[in-house]
């Protein structure tokens, strides 16, 4: 099976600081991929890679055969990112704000008003589209970004912890509209998340990730039976302590 | 497909104009602003002549004689006075009597004025002037104190003259010599003594820089501040995620900018216009000076340099503004550079470039923010010459940030550059 996502021996360092460690992981096409870890250890500098805002020190990552350093313009055609604790434009209104980022996408088969339908879909959000986004709240804008990221149908969407400071309502809806667009239209989709259980819930293969190095990737069954576990909360301890 | 460019700015260009900061300060306030201060001023200053049209004096004349009613006669038959006469038994007497008076003015001519006249010595007269409260038209009263003196001495001197010379006429005596004042300026010639023209010009010469520099001061402000909204909310993250070019996205806040810089510059030219026009609509009636309101291509050209000075200034702004986390690291960030637009500013009010010692000459001339002032300065006077060279250097100053501004969007850089050291990670 051909790769969505080809990381090898990726390496980022920060000034004297690294943040990535020979990090390899691969994505199936179609598949819903988690990276879990704790706060700091590397899970946003990877998907930065990935989303070719930050280049490697070292190590190779490709996007569907495309090298994020060397071809990143290419690669930006087939990726839809959403960083953790993103913001719309406050004195923009949601639909104007879908309709700027769709935009950047329209082309032969996705007007901008077909992705514009879809996104008012995805986020839920109705009549409040109309109105500025300085007045959603942090739900309804988080609702609005991610249907900002999944209304272009991209081939991998790169989703920075999506349900990060939501509470349990929108972060449900989040998930669900996460899972089923995967479904729908098989779209690639790495989430990073330090809730592990959601992690569970949303992903078909995970990697743990702790200090800038990948612990394991597998999916989260497996793992459970590896660490003869009850939860990955309690794989993540165990393969820290190996690791 | 919308092109991406396009897409960017009309974005940039609602995004600001709709945050009321940019609306209400950069674009509505010169609009209001000036026009309200120039009228304020002109009514000011119709209301000062309004008040000195017609003043109210009030005279005693404890002597009598021949001068004195002279003098008397003299301020009665005055346009400019309304003349209160009183009858007073001595000074205390006529101090009570001035109380219930609208007057800030009393003429006392003692006994002996007319005797001493008439035997060749001086006759004495005392004024009193009374200070009713602190304000400008209170000084102004020394103007009224200065032509009613003139009134007195003129009426007297007339009647000396004529008796010791008849046949002279008085005037020619008192004043032999006539010197008719002219100025050129502009190559044209004005009868008007230089120091009319000069009080007006210095009058614009100390508006022109400090609102020049409160423009960019603004502008500078406002650039910082729309990159590091980008930065602090993430959404420049995923702007450098989008299937666009980075050296577009850069352009495109430039140009976002810049037309939010231009429509400001635009509404602050016409509100400052109309603000020295009102003012100098009195004087050019007064004097029939035209010559003095500065002319079309005044505009022109120092419009142009301000939108270039504008540019650089937006430019330097994002860059710096590169090295920010959030909005009040921004300001504090591009709060450096804005002595460099102060300091000429305060220079350019007080002298003239071409007077100042050759190390701060040279200094005022390396800050590509001093031209726009510096050139209004010498633009009044109908030279452009430094408005030409500022256009050069300031366009070849905005070159070069614009080069260093492109190197910084087309690397990580612009998420990453930070003045605060990052936490996580490991050391290596």
């Amino acid at each position: 099976m051909s790769f969505a996502v080809d990381v090898r021996d990726l390496v980022k360092v920060y000034g004297g600081t690294i943040a990535l460690d020979r990090v390899s992981f691969n994505v199936y096409q179609g598949e819903v991929f988690g990276l879990i870890g704790p706060n700091g250890a590397g899970k946003t500098t990877t998907l930065r890679i990935l989303s070719t805002i930050v280049k490697p020190t070292s190590g190779i990552v490709r996007v569907f055969g495309y090298d994020v350093v060397s071809e990143p313009s290419k690669v930006r055609e087939f990726i839809s990112y959403l960083p953790e604790e993103a913001g719309g434009y406050r004195y923009l209104s949601g639909l104007e704000y879908l309709r700027f980022m769709a935009g950047f996408y329209a082309r032969s088969g996705l007007s901008i008003e077909e992705m514009v339908r879809d996104a008012a879909e995805i986020s839920g959000l109705g009549d409040r589209l109309k109105d500025k986004v300085k007045t959603y709240s942090k739900g309804m804008l988080r609702r609005l970004l991610l249907a900002r990221a999944l209304m272009v149908k991209p081939k991998l969407a790169i989703l920075d912890e999506p349900t990060s400071g939501l509470d349990v309502i929108h972060a449900s809806y989040v998930r669900k509209v996460i899972r089923s667009y995967a479904y729908k239209y098989g779209v690639t989709v790495i989430v990073s998340s330090h809730n592990m259980l959601e992690i569970e819930l949303l992903c078909s293969r995970i990697a743990l990730i702790d200090k800038g190095r990948v612990l394991e990737v597998d999916e989260p069954r497996k793992l459970k039976d590896k660490y003869n576990s009850e939860s990955l909360e309690e794989v993540f301890l165990k393969a820290t302590m190996n690791g | 497909m919308v092109s991406g460019g396009l897409n960017l700015v009309v974005k940039e260009v609602k995004d600001l104009l709709r945050d009321p900061k940019i609306l209400i300060g950069m674009i509505l306030v010169p609009l209001i602003m000036f026009p309200v201060m120039g009228s304020a001023i002109k009514v000011s200053i119709g209301a000062l002549r309004e008040a000195y049209s017609k003043s109210t004096v009030a005279a005693v004349d404890f002597d009598g004689g021949c001068f004195s009613s002279l003098i008397i006669e003299a301020l009665r038959k005055n346009p400019s006075i309304d003349l209160v006469e009183l009858n007073a038994a001595s000074i205390d007497d006529l101090l009570a009597q001035s109380r219930g008076l609208d007057t800030s003015l009393l003429i006392v001519i003692p006994r002996g004025f007319s005797l001493n006249i008439t035997l060749g010595q001086h006759g004495f007269i005392y004024v009193f002037s009374i200070i009713r409260e602190i304000s400008i038209s209170s000084i102004g009263g020394g103007e009224v104190l200065g032509s009613i003196t003139d009134v007195i001495d003129k009426a007297v001197s007339y009647r000396v003259i004529s008796e010791l010379a008849p046949g002279r006429d008085p005037e020619a005596v008192l004043k032999p010599v006539l010197v008719y004042y002219n100025t050129i300026f502009r190559g044209e010639v004005l009868n008007i003594n230089p120091q009319v023209i000069l009080g007006i010009l210095t009058s614009q010469l100390t508006t022109l820089p400090v609102t020049i520099f409160i423009v960019l001061i603004f502008a500078v402000q406002i650039a910082a501040t729309s990159i590091a909204i980008e930065k602090e909310q993430k959404t420049l993250e995923t702007l450098l995620t989008l299937p666009v070019g980075r050296l577009t996205i850069l352009g495109s806040k430039l140009i976002g900018s810049s037309i939010i810089a231009a429509l400001g510059s635009v509404s602050y030219m016409v509100g400052f216009r109309y603000y020295m026009n009102s003012f100098m609509e009195y004087n050019l009636q007064q004097l029939d000076i035209p010559i003095l309101s500065p002319p079309l291509s005044f505009y022109i050209v120092i419009g142009l340099l301000m939108f270039i000075t504008l540019v650089a200034s937006l430019a330097l702004a994002i860059v710096i503004a590169v090295f920010a986390e959030d909005v009040r690291s921004a300001q504090a960030l591009v709060g450096y550079i804005v002595p460099l637009i102060i300091i000429p500013g305060i220079i350019s009010m007080f002298s003239d470039v071409n007077t100042l010692p050759p190390i701060v000459k040279i200094l005022m001339y390396a800050i590509p923010f001093s031209y726009p002032m510096i050139a209004a300065r010498s633009g009044l006077t109908g030279d452009y010459s430094i408005a030409f060279i500022g256009v050069v250097y300031v366009t070849a100053f905005t070159i070069a940030i614009l080069y260093v501004a492109a190197k910084l969007f087309t690397t990580e850089k612009i998420l990453t550059a930070r003045i605060l050291p990052r936490r996580g990670g490991r050391r290596l």
